[in-house]
């Protein structure tokens, strides 16, 4: 299956897609460590030293959903679509914004209401 | 008693007498709203909510922040005061690069014009004096030369020149402040106000650079909390120089990851998904166009991009900064994707001084009223060359297209009969990011002050990068008072005044402690949150007596029933849900801040 990479990550990998064996079913986990393992320059960027998680901040989507919002690595992937792997990169306009801005603050209210996880998307 | 950090100065200018009077900052006030922002809206508040926008009564403010021109890292924000011709409500617009630091280094926390001049006059501030000169000589040329002509005029060294355009001068309700790094006060009509005044630019001469200097006793309470700062955004994924994805790409960054997920307005936000985006993305940007990397006082992080377009019918434009939201407007929104195109439109915007996120919702209106055969000699989706043409006729104020396109998107799609065409809340445009893919930013469009905004409630942190938790995008749930949080604090930073960018590194507890490092009073975490939320009530008490009252906080019909695309297919916004919880979160009634509010607050 193909991976879209995007940011820092393309410099790393040498490549903007990559293509990694993967088949319908199977946990974007497995292919992300595979995806590891093609493109050492990846090491430690994607995923945690033993690649059971994926760093902090990282998003990789499906068919535009976080896999955050899904199952995490252990989401399965649906036939006919590719990943899409983005470093941290949120910004905001001119000026723009941004998160930690909160810390603490957002932390507490997002502890209140925890987001709805929402059902998988197929 | 005088806070310490403050030149403790402001001149009032009375534009139509010429008589020039100057008075401190008083103290009560500065601790109650800080500074930039906050007193800003203070003196505007004062000045009155009935006011006309573009007449002579209507009170410019330009805001410095105790911070501003000061080595606290990204302290280089200046901001815009004033009542807004595009909303009708208060509005505050920041501009970065030197200008900030160069008023306060000329002497003032503040330069407050009211009145109009018979004739074109431009400001010269210089330690601690403002005086008029004639600019019948600038009136009709653009930014760039006016810039160069003042600079050269007045020594370019330590001069910073902030200008008008044509655009501004025939009272185009977007036009825009601009200074001589490109750096703009791009939103809310600020540049049509000044217009309105006759004023073609202010001259700031900043030559007493030692006059910021933190007092004896709190140089150590400042060097730290300089250093906590820095260390923050050398460190941070985003910051750090020349490694993190905002150094090296800009804002830009955002393009591809907001397409991905389906929350990319496209063609006047018929779509949510562009299948070309990648070609105005931050990657290749920089991968094909970048030439500089330009900075603001103080700052490491050097988010500016200046591009050169190097060949094709746009070859030798040279412009910054290609920023996210310029990419967007002027980009997909408007069904474009040649990056050449874009340059040249945003170069335009720079030397006419026009908003381009409210000139590229203008074009993309006026594209579906065309699509819709509402508009002859209209303008088709991507025709880059008539998009240039018309954006010189609305600079110019010629025709009856270049008038009505010239009232903004809403006046626009009103004036051809359709006003849900526009994708306005309180007449102002949305920036890049659909309400429909992302939640919580919906909530933020319909409840912002200033009308739809991105920068008063950040949400997209949380809802697409996880900062600081992960939030759902897709629900509605818990987004009241999440963007409560961000708005307060956004409130307090811009008050300030230093970049939303600090915000990558800093929090309310690092906020509290630059504070207290400068001005010496003590101040927690909670003190910030109260004052950011004493400043949001403020802007929203005075819309409400200005005439934005119950109904004013709304989306367009658009998000709320046409389905999205791309990765966030078949959603539409739930505003009420959110509104709800958003009206509790606050203590407002349906949009209106009642009284034991304002009571509360110390804002009464
Ligand atoms: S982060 Fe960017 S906009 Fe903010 S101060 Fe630095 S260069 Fe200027």
């Amino acid at each position: 299956m193909q991976v879209r990479l995007y940011a820092t990550l393309r410099a790393l990998a040498g490549a903007a897609r990559v293509e990694v064996p993967g088949a319908p079913g199977e946990p974007v986990g497995e292919v992300l460590r595979r995806l590891v393992a093609q493109c050492p320059g990846l090491a430690g960027q994607v995923l945690t030293p033993d690649g059971s998680d994926l760093l902090p901040h990282v998003q990789v989507f499906i068919a535009g959903r976080s896999i955050r919002d899904l199952e995490g690595l252990a989401t399965p992937i649906p036939p006919g679509v590719d990943l899409a792997v983005f470093p941290p990169v949120a910004g905001g306009g001119q000026p723009l914004l941004l998160p930690c801005i909160i810390r603490a603050e957002t932390a507490e209210v997002m502890r209140r209401r925890a987001p709805a996880r929402s059902p998988c998307l197929w | 008693m005088v806070l310490t950090g403050y030149a403790n100065r402001v001149a009032r200018i009375d534009l139509t007498t010429g008589n020039v009077t100057y008075e401190g900052i008083d103290p009560d006030a500065a601790r109650k709203y800080i500074g930039a922002r906050g007193l800003g809206v203070k003196y505007v508040f004062d000045n009155g909510p009935e006011v006309d926008p573009l007449s002579p009564e209507n009170l410019l403010c330009f805001m410095n922040g105790p911070a501003t021109g000061s080595a606290i890292n990204m302290s280089g924000r200046l901001a815009v005061c004033t009542k807004s011709p595009l909303t009708g409500g208060v509005t505050d617009s920041h501009m970065g690069g030197w200008s900030a630091a160069r008023l306060r280094w000329a002497g003032f926390d503040g330069l407050l014009f009211r009145g109009a001049a018979a004739t074109p006059v431009y400001a010269i501030c210089e330690r601690g004096t403002v005086r008029l000169a004639d600019a019948s000589d600038l009136w009709g040329k653009g930014i760039r030369e006016t810039v160069r002509i003042l600079q050269e005029r007045h020594g370019g060294r330590n001069v910073s020149v902030m200008a008008i355009g044509p655009a501004g001068e025939n009272q185009v309700r977007f036009a825009s402040i601009l200074n001589e790094n490109d750096r703009a006060a791009g939103r809310g009509g600020t540049g049509a106000v000044m217009g309105s005044k006759k004023l073609k630019a202010v001259v700031a001469i900043g030559d007493i650079r030692d006059q910021w200097k933190p007092a004896d006793d709190r140089k150590q309470d400042f060097e730290e909390a300089r250093k906590v700062g820095l260390k923050a955004i050398m460190e941070g994924v985003l910051t750090a120089p020349r490694k993190g994805g905002l150094s090296l790409y800009g804002t830009n960054v955002l393009m591809n990851i907001i397409n991905e997920v389906g929350a990319l307005p496209a063609f006047n936000g018929k779509e949510t998904f562009h299948p070309d985006a990648e070609a105005i993305s931050g990657e290749t940007i920089r991968a094909q166009y970048l030439v500089e990397e330009p900075t603001c006082h103080a700052c490491p992080v050097a988010c500016k991009k200046l591009v050169e377009i190097k060949e094709g019918p746009y070859a030798g434009v040279r412009t910054e900064s290609f920023e996210y939201e310029t990419a967007w407007a002027l980009g997909v929104n408007c069904g474009l994707t040649d990056a050449g195109a874009v340059a040249k439109l945003l170069d335009l915007c720079n030397d006419y001084g026009m908003d381009t996120i409210e000139l590229g919702n203008v074009l993309s209106t006026a594209m579906e009223a065309t699509e819709l055969g509402l508009l002859e000699d209209g303008i088709a989706w991507g025709d880059a060359e008539r998009m240039i043409a018309v954006a010189s006729l609305i600079a110019r104020a010629e025709g009856q297209l270049g008038r009505a396109l010239g009232l903004g998107a809403y006046g626009a799609a009103t004036s051809f009969g359709r006003p849900d065409l526009a994708n306005s809340v309180k007449g102002q445009a949305i920036p890049a990011y659909d309400p429909r893919g992302i939640k919580g930013i919906g909530l933020a469009y319909a409840t912002s002050n200033r009308g739809a905004c991105h920068l008063r409630g950040y949400t997209v942190a949380a809802e697409i990068a996880g900062i600081p938790l992960q939030a759902d995008r897709l629900s509605p749930e818990g987004k009241g008072a999440l963007l409560k949080v961000f708005q307060d604090l956004h409130a307090f930073s811009d008050s300030m005044d230093l970049c939303k960018f600090s915000a990558f590194a800093m929090g309310a507890e690092e906020y509290a402690k630059a504070y207290s490092a400068i001005t010496g009073v003590p101040f927690t975490a909670e003190d910030v949150m109260r004052t950011g939320e004493r400043i949001y009530n403020l802007e929203r008490y005075y819309n409400n007596l200005a005439g934005l009252g119950e109904g004013s906080d709304y989306l367009p019909k658009r998000f709320l029933t046409e389905p999205a695309t791309g990765g966030s297919a078949g959603q539409v916004s739930e505003l009420d849900v959110m509104l709800e919880e958003y009206y509790a979160a606050r203590g407002w009634k349906n949009g209106v801040v009642p009284m034991e509010k304002l009571r509360e607050l110390e804002i009464v």
